[in-house]
């Protein structure tokens, strides 16, 4: 068996996606002279049809609600249907845009393929989606009972589904058809009835074709696709967006049928990937790392909620996205005295507070950089995970407070050696100086720096870093205040 | 309002009142770890958890503790929290294993360093916290409302929460810790294990009588 997964009305379903829309309603595609693409049933009853400029439509019904074609929303729309054929079979052919078909073969036959039809309308239907349904023998057949107007069909008989088919479902030319009429051909059956070869004479190679998919003897290959899953959602806003209530809403929305997924695929989300286009043309795009990888719905919600909580931006956005980074579950064994952090996805949302609240760059797992310019470090964004053991010299000496930036003084040098330090609030005479330790780096290029750096201890007991470039005198740091 | 010594009795049962009304409330007496620090885990059995610990005195003396308390940190395999109020950590002066078990958080003032460790306590996965209000101008600005609600945070837990200043500015610290000067300039090559190990620290503990007189003392 083959199954085919048809959204109905694809563009119109994908502009329609999170939005509460029951009245008529209509998709226009702003590139193609802005004429109405695809319409509801709501709009069919009012007499607004496919081709109608969105003036046209209004004219008929004021309350008409004119979406413009969104190409993100469809193409979360089309991942979200090519997951759910893969959850079938991992033989899925992306037939068409809103289309899927997938090559059941190779899978136990289920108890009931009605149920199982049942099973993903219901799946769809969770998502205010929906979705058409068949399962046929061959990929052609599967494709023609989709089109048809129930919700679920299953093609037991090949012969007979073709049989009863009306010959406009074989999307046969104009001139085809009208010679069908004049042979009083109404349905396949009648037309499989003729003489094949005969058909073909009078017809051409377009028969052919027709004859071949109905027939319901050929199984034409699938070309299969070998996707890397996308979990993605994205919506665009008819109007700028002022505050972030609505963006949480959507947010919490899309997560909701993205975690369905995630769980579906027994995966869990490593990363998220929020992505707002501004008014301004430009994207605002941040990426969040899981510390836990989970498929926790609050927890992702949580990170989301903190960061826009606090962002604050020039622009206002139009439209918002997200994709999440889905990975494997992955246990890992602790030491027998290890101490883990109780609740690291806990710790990674406190974390994100305290960067909204301090900045980015304010908060981290200290790390040193291999070179000899003073005060370079790196801050990571969490700790790492313990594996080797790290082999160093002890550490020695009191360690050093750094003042940043550096504290600008006057020296009274003899011989070159600092003797006293006269400024406000370190003054007072040295009464040892070890030194000088002249660092120089970047000589390569034009970044290059040179500094000589001393450490004193003044009569009043304070312990200073001094650093000299050129004439100038700084206090780097001190290992103890006065 | 005087209350200690007045009538213990009545303290007492006061207390036992409360504990069997609000028993999530009762405050656990806190307990000790040893931080391989000979001044404070000899006289004082170690670091008390669940409450707050003062230090004040030589800023090397206090920088050695910390080094003590990192060192334990890689042995035991737990991890700390630094806010910084002044931003004046030196990673290039601590060794990398030691780095890896801290979190730092740098602060530009005395009031963002004491919403940062709010957050840390309430977040409950750092065991031990440590403010470093030392050099920092406005340190008495910090209301005492800040200390008080700290206080009440800590001991509903199991976190040591450390506060490194110049003077004491901490109300009602359960732990005072005076940490004499770690030595001087010919200190710079001594090996840090060995400065910790001969850290002198004069070690105050709130109880019967309050911070009238240092209990223990080291030499």
């Amino acid at each position: 068996m083959f199954a085919c997964l048809l959204l109905p009305q694809f563009r119109l379903a994908a502009a329609l996606r999170w939005r509460d829309c029951t009245g008529p309603a209509a998709v226009v595609d702003c590139v193609a002279k802005g004429l109405i693409l695809e319409v509801n049933e709501a709009a069919l009853a009012k007499n607004i049809h496919p081709g109608f400029s969105p003036a046209q439509a209004m004219a008929r019904d004021m309350r008409v609600h004119i979406l413009t074609r969104s190409p993100a929303q469809e193409d979360a729309l089309h991942h979200m249907l090519v997951d759910r054929a893969l959850s079938l079979s991992p033989d899925v052919e992306e037939t068409a845009p809103g289309m899927c078909l997938a090559d059941l073969r190779k899978r136990p036959k289920p108890p009931s393929w009605h149920g199982l039809a049942d099973e993903i309308v219901a799946r769809f239907s969770a998502e205010k989606l929906r979705v058409t349904v068949a399962f046929a023998p061959t990929p052609d057949l599967a494709i023609l009972a989709a089109k048809g107007t129930a919700p679920v069909a299953v093609v037991y008989d090949a012969s007979a589904f073709a049989g009863a088919l009306p010959v406009s479902a074989l999307e046969l030319s104009a001139s085809a058809m009208e010679t069908l009429r004049d042979w009083g051909i109404a349905t396949v059956g009648q037309l499989l009835a003729l003489p094949c070869a005969d058909v073909i004479e009078r017809l051409g190679s377009e028969a052919a074709r027709v004859l071949q998919k109905v027939s319901g003897r050929s199984k034409r290959p699938l070309r299969l696709i070998h996707p890397a899953v996308k979990y993605a959602e994205a919506f665009d806003f008819e109007h700028e967006v002022e505050s972030t209530e609505p963006l949480l809403f959507l947010l919490r929305r899309f997560l909701i049928s993205l975690t369905d997924r995630l769980q579906s695929a027994h995966r869990v989300a490593r990363q998220l990937q929020l992505g707002m286009p501004l008014d301004d043309g430009t994207q605002y795009e941040r990426t969040f790392t899981i510390p836990a990888p989970t498929s926790d719905l609050e927890v992702r919600y949580r990170i989301l909620d903190t960061h826009l909580s606090t962002l604050r931006l020039e622009q206002r956005p139009i439209g918002l996205q997200l994709e999440i980074e889905a990975g494997e579950q992955t246990g890992s064994q602790l030491g027998l005295f290890e101490t883990a952090l109780r609740d690291l996805n806990g710790f990674g949302e406190t974390l994100a507070r305290l960067k909204a609240f301090l900045g980015e760059d304010s908060v981290g797992i200290p790390r040193k950089i291999d070179s000899y310019r003073p005060d370079t470090f790196a801050l990571d964004p969490m700790f790492p995970v313990d594996g080797s053991v790290i082999r160093e010299d002890p550490a020695c000496g009191i360690p050093l407070r750094r003042y940043r930036p550096a504290i600008l003084i006057q020296v009274e040098t003899k011989a070159g050696i600092p003797v006293s330090v006269r400024s406000n609030p370190l003054q007072g005479t040295v009464v040892e100086a070890v030194g000088p330790f002249r660092l120089s780096g970047d000589w390569w290029d034009n970044q290059a720096w040179r500094t000589e750096e001393w450490d004193v201890e003044l009569d009043s007991g304070a312990m200073l870093r001094l650093s000299r470039s050129g004439t100038e005198w700084k206090v780097e740091g001190a290992y103890e205040l006065c | 309002m005087k209350i200690s010594g007045e009538n213990p009795g009545r303290l007492d049962s006061l207390r036992a009142l409360v504990e069997g009304k609000f028993p999530s409330r009762s405050v656990r007496p806190g307990r000790r770890r040893r931080i391989g620090c000979r001044a404070l885990d000899e006289e004082s059995g170690g670091l008390r958890t669940g409450v707050v610990t003062e230090v004040t005195g030589s800023s090397s003396g206090a920088q050695v503790l910390l080094a003590a308390l990192l060192a334990s940190a890689v042995r035991e395999g737990f991890h700390v929290g630094l806010v910084d109020a002044s931003r004046s950590f030196h990673p290039a002066d601590w060794p990398t294993n030691q780095l890896n078990r801290m979190l730092w958080v740098m602060c530009n003032d005395a009031r963002l360093a004491v919403q940062a460790v709010d957050f840390l306590i309430r977040d409950g996965n750092l065991p031990f916290l440590v403010l470093d209000l030392q050099g920092v101008q406005e340190v008495g600005k910090v209301p005492a409302s800040s200390w008080h609600r700290f206080h009440r945070l800590v001991e509903q837990s199991e976190i040591a929460l450390l506060v490194l200043s110049s003077r004491p500015v901490v109300e009602g610290a359960a732990m005072r810790i005076v940490a004499h000067r770690a030595g001087h300039l010919a200190a710079r090559l001594s090996e840090r294990q060995k400065l910790v190990e001969q850290l002198e620290l004069q070690i105050f503990e709130r109880g019967a009588v309050e911070f009238a007189e240092p209990i223990r003392k080291t030499a």
